[in-house]
């Protein structure tokens, strides 16, 4: 049974029994894994209190070879970021974060999924409150990129041609991207300012927009929808504001 | 499945109950008169028969409402929020707090697909109407807890006449208060801060 010490990021937790708790951790050298805490609830637990969701620590764990489940022996805490839980957006945010590395994380290491999952972590802790959506929104499409998805945004997905800046788009959530409008008379018809955030959102990863519209979090739900998690429920999405437009 | 064997299971589905102790439950009981075991047959039957929520407050009783909404001598002016019924006895045990209780039913946890709607929070709104001056949010200090307490004080901010608490950290955070001694739950509930 080998014992490892590693960077890792708690994504969800559960009460096992009266004073245990299962951990769901992205850990930086293994790749997701669960693992046991055992006595975790206990108050005088050296673990009490700490291991929770989106906490950031250093594991030393049991890696029980051909198990689903191993054991957590010792808990180095470097980040708590409780305050996530502040208001439900930067909460709901986070939790979108962790739920996408839960479903779709390549089992094995993968630097680049897990220093966007810190990254959105921290980003929404700092964002002050007027720009907890766009932090949101621009970190959950950093993650789908970093898993392998991204809409097509600069040239029409049916012609070929290059959409600019200064023209109107339709984007066609099954396609995955943008149609000019002589290709198009469906999907949502972006004005070329709403398309301009679009690509700073979801290509740039830049957070310095002027808004965000409830239209633009639907497509971004949308897109995971369809194009990233496909079977898979992406429970926490529903929670990601502003509501459906 | 022999006799024994299906109590063992069932006992050792129970929360902090191993299959070595579950065996050893029904060893004991094997060994105990048969009119123990069947006492404690009895007093399962009756909980699954007798108690049910309270329809007002979500506390689990077997008197509906509730004997701590029935008490008159407990301040209805006051509404203590709890995440689960199993806290409410932590609570009492502080000797701190003589008003009434609400029952969420769980926290926030948007990953088990657990939102507002999940909660038992709409009927703590229908109560607030009713001449109620003080709610003291007392979800766990996790951070589901935490943002469950940001969205009810979110909600329930804008009530003219409502002052709106939380108890004071000294709860361990990330802790359960189902675990928190009363010393430490007196402490925290004289320290309520507004939010
Ligand atoms: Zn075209
Ligand atoms: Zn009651």
């Amino acid at each position: 049974m080998p014992i490892v010490t590693t960077s890792c990021l708690v994504l969800q937790t559960y009460r096992f029994g009266d004073t245990s708790k299962i951990l769901r951790l992205l850990t930086f050298d293994h790749g997701p894994l669960s693992a046991l805490a055992r006595g975790a609830l206990r108050p005088k637990s050296r673990m009490s209190g700490v291991l929770e969701p989106f906490v950031e620590g250093k594991a030393t764990l049991y890696l029980k070879p051909n198990r689903d489940l191993h054991t957590l022996s010792g808990f180095d805490l470097v980040r708590s970021r409780q305050s996530l839980g502040s208001d439900m957006e930067r909460f709901a945010g986070a939790s979108v974060l962790a739920e996408l590395v839960l479903r779709l994380a390549p089992a094995e290491r993968d630097e680049r999924v897990f220093s966007a999952l810190r990254r959105g972590l921290d980003d929404l802790v700092q964002a002050p409150p007027r720009t907890v959506t766009a932090v949101s929104v621009a970190r959950i499409w950093e993650l789908v990129r970093v898993l392998g998805f991204e809409p097509a945004l600069n040239r029409c997905l049916s012609c070929g041609r290059e959409v600019d800046d200064s023209e109107r788009a339709r984007f066609d959530t099954r396609e995955g991207g943008v149609l000019c409008t002589d290709c198009s008379a469906s999907g949502d018809l972006l004005e070329p300012a709403e398309l301009a955030v679009f690509r700073k959102l979801a290509v740039d990863g830049d957070i310095a927009v002027p808004g965000i519209s409830a239209r633009h979090v639907r497509l971004l739900k949308e897109f995971i929808r369809i194009h990233v998690a496909e079977d898979l429920q992406i429970r926490s999405l529903e929670f990601l504001g502003p509501a459906d437009a | 499945m022999s006799a024994i064997e299906s109590l063992v299971r069932e006992f050792s589905r129970l929360p902090g109950i191993g299959r070595k102790t579950a065996q050893r439950l029904t060893f004991f009981l094997l060994k105990s008169t048969p009119e123990d075991g069947r006492r404690l047959a009895r007093a399962i039957e009756r909980v699954i028969a007798e108690v049910v929520a309270c329809p007002e407050c979500g506390n689990l009783s077997a008197d509906s409402p509730c004997e701590l909404c029935r008490d008159p001598r407990r301040d209805p002016s006051r509404i203590c929020v709890v995440e689960e019924a199993s806290d409410i006895p932590a609570i009492e045990g502080s000797g701190q707090f003589r008003g009434r209780y609400h029952v969420l039913g769980g926290h926030l946890s948007p990953l088990d697909g657990i939102g507002p709607d999940e909660l038992n929070i709409a009927s703590l709104f229908g109560r607030l109407e009713n001449g109620v001056t003080e709610l003291i949010i007392a979800t766990n200090p996790s951070v589901e807890g935490e943002a469950t307490a940001s969205y009810l004080f979110r909600l329930a901010a804008p009530t003219e006449g409502l002052r709106v608490t939380r108890l004071a950290r000294g709860l361990p955070v990330g802790g359960d208060l189902e675990y928190a001694d009363g010393v430490t739950i007196a402490e925290a509930f004289s320290g309520r801060r507004e939010m």
